[in-house]
């Protein structure tokens, strides 16, 4: 599939909006030239009237033709503006929802969690250029189109064949002209985009390095390279610029062009009024062909927007697929207590690759895991949670190896605090519910009582209610630590993996949190990852890793 | 409360960096508008010129307009037409493409010029805040974002908006005197309508201007909505919360479009206004001039009208509005560039100050033993701030190890930032040896190969033995797993694939290549663990011995303190020095 089919099925249930917004938009648009032309029609009718070369002149019709003209172009604008602006929020709609749906849908293990801000940055971008296609690019094509038409036919009837023949010529060279300045243009685009990224790299060393390079004596040098490598976007962006304004201006020209070649054309061949007619109403395609270069230009970028969106909704691995049609979920979940077997573990990002991690967790047993920093201590936990592939080994509980279930059945068995905290701007008792149903504010209120919240959020009038702020910016760090445990806590899984979930708490919380949750893990298989192990009952078996 | 909890944390981690006192606080109100003002100021001189393209531009449409007018005119007589007439028209038009082209390039030019001033401008003032300076507004990405994006957004305000408001007012002006020239009560028509048109848009646009500002609150909003739920994938996951989140996400859409089009229908009425007035000012002009020609109109200029003059009239007419048009779709560049200005005018706004004192300590002369001294030094924030410390004394021969220690906030990295060069000392001077190297806590590795970032300040080549060498006296040989490719691996993101302990000890043989005197290390061990930090301290005081380095570390690491040849306690007593309190081990 194209990205251009792709595209059309994308707006295929606007198709109506949008269509009476085109519709409307050429109405616009020949009113414009119409207004013109039977100006142009009157006043050389008038003038001819006022010689005597013409007896019995209607002048009511025409003058209530130029009043009503007036007014159709103001309501066609009108019109299609709120029209198109009604479609554009339908389709905006309908595209965030596809493009969160279109990440969510690949597997976790497919994401690179290193890269996924640079991608969640392009797909917002690309949603905001898909969301312009359009009214920006469709929308003048199509109505230049129809508008050109339009003047081709009324150039036919008062006119004559040759006229018409060389108004759609000039209509065509004039669409060939502004398609080669966006080819043009779109080549360099490309290359423009490579330049930035790399400039913006270039700008990150000189400021994030500003104190390596003052001590190396690099630092005058540094913005010396960073000033040139500004200079040559400029130049870059400014030979853009050139291509983009001759095209504007050249389709403008033409147009006028287009305006004499009529008039010579028809001088001699029609009468004065029809003369005046046909030259206005060419003169007036400026406004609608004046459009093409512009709606051009964004079609590159539209496409290749379109051609991302597309390959991240289509590319989903296939393997979990297989798996999951032979797995019934009951069988495991069912049995509430079993030991969990980490069999000849790899990770990858693994320092050490000669050395495989086996492990067997017991209900009710903890177990820690330490070592040194960089050694790859998370990147064990993200692999026996299934987010990173494992480069050999497995994890079993009663004979299924947890890893190769798809991401909504191993998320049943498997509990995963993460080192990094994400929230999201929803109240606390949202946040706690998100994936659950029917979760009675008792139960939540006990889990926070857990984790030592229960205090902090009496103090609030909002209390359940309390919003969490953008990236939970309204709570502190260790606050949301706790908040990440007590979701857990409202979960029956198998095997519960928790990253540094203390960090950032003192040791007295630490101790009252784990003597509450105790009774949670009895019958759970815990593997604790920390830096300070001093913190944790001394009873619990410690490994260090690697 | 929450809130308090939250900066009180931010405060506390960044309380040792010197600058987080030290923030811009807020800007006033009225800096945007003054920072665009004193933009506008710059521009004139192609300004000037882009004024003159619209000029000229004008003058070829009264070409190609009066050639058109002669020509149909022809056409009612059955005369032939002039050759000279096609020749106007021609040239009209020509002049006009040309003219239009050159008002484009003028904008154009005019933008790139001051954008890549203030981009020189920004580094400018980013070296004069220095390292630490930069943190404590924020970082690296926040600061590219400002260079690149933010100043970028000002694009569209001087190289179409200006430029547009000018024509705006020049082309409708030199038509109407060309119209009145020709026939006054069609000027008069054609004036009547042209500054109706601002007024009503003024009227309509008070209302659209805070409508217009909420719009983009909502947009960011439901745009932070998006993102944050996406950054949140992968916990979303977890909690197998991703169906109900696409509704919530569908709900937020809907619920914005709803709200959207209340405020758009406003909106769009000033467009439709501009399109009314134009629309219905060449209507009454056509019938005026119609009525005229044919008899019906008699009083004042109407009797001498022509179809000539008249048709002349009515094709100017409609360009009378094009620029207003241009203009009222600029509007929003005009509005971009306000956003961007309120962050920019902070850094941006201040003339540069040529004549500023140099932050750069003395230097040493090569073969002193002496490789640091400082004098007397006081150092505070802001003038009306209390001193962080007064007269601090400290010399520092080589081979010494002294350590910097206090509790947080009492002033060590800024004593170290003084002497490194990244600050001025408010009283007292330092002088260092230009021998010397950094290191942070975070050493900062550039997006280049291994081999550039060991060799940053080297300008001959290196034999790769003599890189190996220094690698593995830092405690970190090659090869290893982290640096696939040896010296060829490019160290990417966040220095990709490298661990902290790593990094320092890629910035140690990076300090070893350079052969440096005097090693300034502001918390070297604070971000690894502890057989890592063992392990450094160890490589660290081994090398210093070894080579007669001298350190001077801040730190309040017991195990490194322990090692140290004397310890600097901070906060200080008035007139003490440093040297006297210094504690031999």
């Amino acid at each position: 599939m194209t990205p251009w089919i792709y595209l059309l099925r994308l707006y295929r249930p606007r198709a109506s909006w949008l269509i009476v917004s085109y519709l409307c938009l050429t109405i616009t648009w020949l009113a414009g030239a119409a207004l013109l032309a039977v100006s142009g029609w009157f006043i050389t009718a008038c003038a001819m009237a006022g010689l005597g070369l013409i007896l019995n002149l209607n002048i009511f019709t025409p003058s209530a033709a130029i009043r009503g003209l007036a007014i159709l172009r103001t309501l066609g604008r009108y019109t299609e503006r709120v029209i198109g602006h009604e479609a554009i929020l339908r389709i905006l709609a309908d595209l965030r929802v596809r493009a969160f749906r279109a990440i969510s849908s690949r597997p976790a293990r497919v994401i690179d969690t290193r890269r996924y801000a640079d991608v969640v940055g392009r797909l917002l971008s690309d949603v905001e250029t898909l969301d312009g296609i359009p009214i920006r690019v469709i929308g003048p094509l199509f109505s230049a189109f129809l508008t050109l038409i339009g003047v081709i036919v009324v150039s036919a009837i008062w006119g004559n064949a040759m006229i018409a023949t060389t108004i759609g010529l000039g209509g065509t060279l004039i669409f060939v002209v502004a398609w080669i300045c966006a080819l043009k243009g779109r080549a360099q685009s490309r290359q423009l985009v490579q330049a930035r990224a790399a400039q913006r790299v270039a700008v990150i060393d000189h400021l994030a390095g500003m104190a390596e390079l003052i001590a190396n004596n690099q630092d005058k040098n540094s913005s010396q390279r960073l000033n040139e490598i500004d200079h040559a976007q400029l130049l870059r962006v400014s030979k853009q610029e050139i291509v983009s304004s001759v095209g504007e201006h050249s389709v403008q020209a033409l147009t006028l062009a287009l305006t004499l070649l009529v008039l010579f054309l028809a001088s001699g061949a029609v009468q004065a009024p029809i003369l005046a007619l046909l030259g206005l109403m060419t003169l007036g395609l400026n406004e609608a062909l004046g459009t093409l270069p512009g709606a051009l230009w964004r079609l590159g970028e539209s496409e290749e927007a379109a051609r991302r969106l597309q390959s991240l909704e289509t590319s989903e691995a296939p393997a979990y697929r297989a798996i999951k049609s032979h797995i019934e979920p009951k069988t495991i979940t069912e049995q509430l207590q079993t030991s969990i077997e980490i069999k000849d573990l790899m990770c990858q990002r693994q320092p050490n690759r000669q050395k495989s991690f086996s492990l067997t967790l017991l209900p009710g047993q903890p177990q820690i895991i330490y070592g040194k920093s960089g050694s790859g201590k998370t990147s064990l936990l993200e692999t026996l949670a299934g987010e990173l592939d494992p480069l050999s080994g497995e994890v079993i509980a009663q004979g299924i190896n947890l890893l190769s279930l798809p991401d909504g059945l191993r998320y049943q068995e498997i509990a995963f605090l993460g080192q990094s905290d994400q929230l999201i701007n929803i109240s606390i008792r949202e946040f706690l519910s998100l994936g659950l149903t029917g979760v009675t504010d008792e139960k939540l209120k006990s889990v926070l009582a857990a984790v030592g919240l229960t205090k902090t959020l009496e103090e609030t009038p909002e209390n359940l209610n309390y919003m969490l702020g953008v990236r939970g910016n309204r709570i502190s760090g260790g606050q949301a630590r706790r908040l990440q445990l007590a979701c857990l806590l409202l979960r029956e899984p198998k095997l519960v993996l928790l990253d540094e979930p203390f960090r950032g708490l003192e040791r007295p919380l630490v101790q009252s949190i784990i003597a509450n949750i105790t009774p949670w893990m009895a019958n759970k298989c815990v593997l604790f990852v920390t830096h300070d192990p001093d913190a944790i009952p001394s009873h619990w078996p410690k490994t260090r890793w690697p | 409360m929450y809130l308090e909890e939250r900066l009180q944390q931010v405060v506390d981690t960044t309380e040792d960096s010197p600058l987080s006192a030290q923030s811009a606080g807020p800007v006033p109100e009225k800096a945007p508008a003054s920072f665009l003002r004193l933009l506008k100021t710059q521009a004139k001189p192609e300004l000037r010129l882009a004024a003159l393209g619209s000029v000229l531009s004008v003058v070829g449409l009264i070409g190609i307009c009066w050639a058109i007018a002669l020509i149909i005119d022809a056409a009612v007589t059955e005369e032939t037409t002039k050759t000279w007439w096609w020749g106007l028209a021609a040239l009209g038009l020509l002049l006009r493409y040309a003219a239009n082209l050159f008002r484009d390039r003028m904008g154009q030019t005019l933008s790139a010029r001051i954008r890549s001033r203030l981009r020189t401008k920004l580094l400018h003032t980013a070296s004069k805040l220095g390292p630490f300076g930069l943190a404590a507004q924020g970082n690296a990405a926040w600061w590219a974002h400002q260079y690149l994006e933010q100043i970028d957004a000002l694009h569209g305000y001087l190289a179409r908006y200006l430029p547009a408001r000018l024509g705006a007012v020049i082309v409708p002006l030199s038509i109407i005197v060309v119209v009145f020239g020709v026939d006054w009560v069609a000027g008069i028509l054609l004036l009547l309508a042209t500054p109706i048109i601002p007024i009503f848009m003024m009227l309509i646009g008070w209302g659209t201007e805070s409508i217009h500002q909420k719009q983009q609150e909502k947009q960011a909003a439901l745009a932070s909505h998006l993102l944050e739920r996406l950054e949140a994938l992968s916990w979303l996951r977890k909690q197998g919360a991703i169906e109900q989140t696409a509704l919530d996400v569908e709900v937020a859409a809907d619920q914005y479009r709803h709200t959207s089009m209340r405020v758009l229908r406003v909106a769009f009425l000033s467009s439709a206004t501009l399109e009314f007035f134009s629309a219905v000012s060449i209507g009454l002009l056509a019938i005026y001039i119609g009525f005229a020609l044919i008899g019906i109109f008699t009083f004042g200029p109407a009797a001498d009208l022509t179809l000539s003059t008249g048709l002349f009239i009515l094709l100017l007419a409609p360009e009378c509005f094009l620029p207003l048009r241009q203009m009222a779709q600029a509007h929003h560049d005009m509005s971009a560039a306000k956003a961007a200005s309120q962050g920019l005018a902070t850094w941006l706004a201040e003339p540069v100050d040529s004549h500023e004192q140099s932050n750069q300590p003395e230097p040493i002369a090569p073969n002193s033993a002496v490789v640091v001294d400082a004098r007397e030094l006081s150092f505070r924030f802001a003038d009306e701030s209390p001193d962080l410390f007064q007269n601090l004394s400290l010399k520092i021969i080589s081979g010494e190890i002294v350590a910097v220690s206090g509790a947080s906030g009492s002033g060590k990295s800024t004593l170290l930032a003084l002497v490194a060069g990244f600050l001025s000392p408010s009283q007292g001077k330092v002088a260092r040896t230009q021998e010397w190297s950094w290191l942070s806590q975070r050493p900062y590795l550039f997006h280049e190969t291994l081999r550039s970032n060991l060799l940053m300040s080297k300008q001959e080549t290196v034999p790769d033995a003599q890189l190996l060498e220094a690698l593995s006296a830092a405690g970190f040989p090659l090869p290893d797993p982290a640096l696939p490719e040896g010296l060829d691996t490019q160290i990417g993101e966040q220095n990709r694939g490298v661990s902290g302990g790593q990094a320092q000890r890629i910035a140690l043989a990076r300090a070893l290549l350079k052969g440096s005197r005097l090693w300034i290390l502001d918390e070297p061990t604070a971000a690894l663990d502890e057989s890592t930090r063992d392990g450094l301290i160890e490589t660290l005081v081994a090398l210093s011995r070894r080579l007669q380095v001298a350190v001077l570390v801040a730190s309040h690491d017991e195990a490194l303190l322990r090692t140290c040849d004397r310890v600097v306690k901070l906060p200080m007593t008035q007139t003490t020095t440093a040297t006297n309190q210094g504690v031999a081990q």
